[in-house]
């Protein structure tokens, strides 16, 4: 019975059907997980890219080497 | 695409403080304008939102602004055979710009080495049986958003009941509450939103309660409730539930662990976070986590002009 329920509410979190459960110490975890972006959401940081434009400067000068510079309205890194 | 990434120093940042020739007057601005005005979007006032290649003394070697894979490796192959016709004297600024950073004012000055740094993730939750997604393109269903949020070390140590105690249980100060609910318990899934005015704060609690001492890590559970709204022009606003759990090192004052889900419903929508059509109640989620050390996670919140941040901001 107790894996029936925990199918049960896995799959109310996945979001196949309804409402999850109420947020409580029990279905914490799920909530987390289910809000947490996936690894493959976050592909964009398998490159390191530096936080400013002008970190990218400073490094590019030392190196002698050319700055690839990804610019939104919002930070892409963070908000946007 | 990685490989070609790798000849280039990479770097992301937010495009409309260096596009901006009124305000944007500091050398990182004015490097960035100098190509960017010779770049994919090239009428006047438009947005400089896109890809660029650059030589660090500023010459354009290729942009444009797209998500496909191909037209971006292509950008970056024909940059870089352009980089190699440069010679060295074109390539490189002729000082040194470390000697210049002191003259960009950029909140990520402020990033509170020995404080807090929560990651904050938004996504839309599942929906009731039978209450549609009114989203027309398949990304709005599937969005999610972060940002960061800040506290300086003193206003970490107030998370801690101040006679650490099991069983004893503090509210958060209101100004590190009001930072959390105004700033950072908002509607950015799909797209940047406003933050809450504190006047728009119609219930706002949040503890923390000593759940395990051990040694000098203490353990919390942290538990609340909030409710905004603005009610005027543009009405929106989240009812949330938040519940969590962090532990924090006495003797190096520092959280050792952070996690705090909040989860309720969101509701309306405001200029540019995408919520035109869908403005009536609906599940939201939102995350905060602690944030890595790393140059990817210093990025500094959204929000860091709000009056509430002024203590992380300020130069003392």
């Amino acid at each position: 019975m107790f894996r029936g329920l925990i199918v049960t509410l896995v799959v109310a979190l996945s979001g196949a059907e309804g409402p999850p459960a109420e947020l409580n110490d029990s279905t914490f975890a799920s909530w987390r997980d289910l809000i947490r972006p996936k690894v493959a959401e976050r592909c964009f940081e398998t490159v390191h890219w530096l936080p400013t434009f002008w970190d990218a400067v400073m490094t590019a000068q030392k190196e002698d080497k050319p700055i690839l510079l990804w610019a939104m309205n919002g930070h892409p890194l963070a908000c946007t | 695409m990685l490989t070609l990434a790798a000849k280039f120093v990479p770097a992301a940042d937010e495009v409309y403080r260096m596009q901006n020739l009124t305000t944007g007057t500091d050398p990182e601005c004015r490097l960035f304008q100098k190509f960017a005005e010779l770049g994919h979007y090239r009428r006047p006032g438009a947005t400089r939102q896109g890809t660029y290649c650059v030589t660090p003394s500023g010459v354009l070697l290729g942009s444009l602004n797209s998500n496909d894979p191909k037209r971006i490796a292509d950008l970056l192959d024909q940059s870089l055979a352009k980089w190699g016709t440069l010679k060295r004297e074109e390539r490189l600024l002729p000082t040194d710009p470390r000697k210049q950073q002191a003259d960009i004012k950029r909140p990520e000055r402020h990033y509170p080495e020995d404080g807090l740094v929560l990651n904050v993730t938004s996504r839309d939750m599942p929906r009731e049986k039978g209450q549609t997604n009114p989203t027309r393109a398949a990304w709005r269903e599937f969005a999610w958003n972060q940002d960061f949020a800040w506290f300086t070390k003193a206003e970490a140590r107030q998370f801690v009941p101040a006679e650490v105690k099991v069983g004893n249980k503090q509210d958060l100060p209101v100004e590190l509450l009001h930072r959390i609910v105004c700033a950072h318990l908002i509607d950015n899934v799909r797209g940047q939103t406003s933050p809450f005015e504190e006047s728009e704060v119609k219930k706002a609690r949040i503890s923390m309660q000593v759940t395990a001492v051990d040694g000098d890590v203490v353990s919390l559970r942290i538990e609340g409730q909030t409710r905004t709204a603005r009610e005027v022009r543009r009405e929106h606003g989240l009812d949330m539930r938040l519940l969590g759990k962090a532990t924090f090192d006495r003797t190096k004052e520092r959280f050792l662990t952070f996690e705090l889900v909040a989860v309720g419903s969101r509701w309306g929508s405001t200029q540019l976070n995408g919520r035109r059509g869908d403005t009536d109640a609906a599940p939201i989620g939102i995350l905060f986590t602690l944030a890595e050390d790393s140059p990817c996670e210093r990025v500094a919140p959204a929000f860091t002009r709000h009056p509430l941040y002024r203590p992380v901001m300020s130069d003392e």
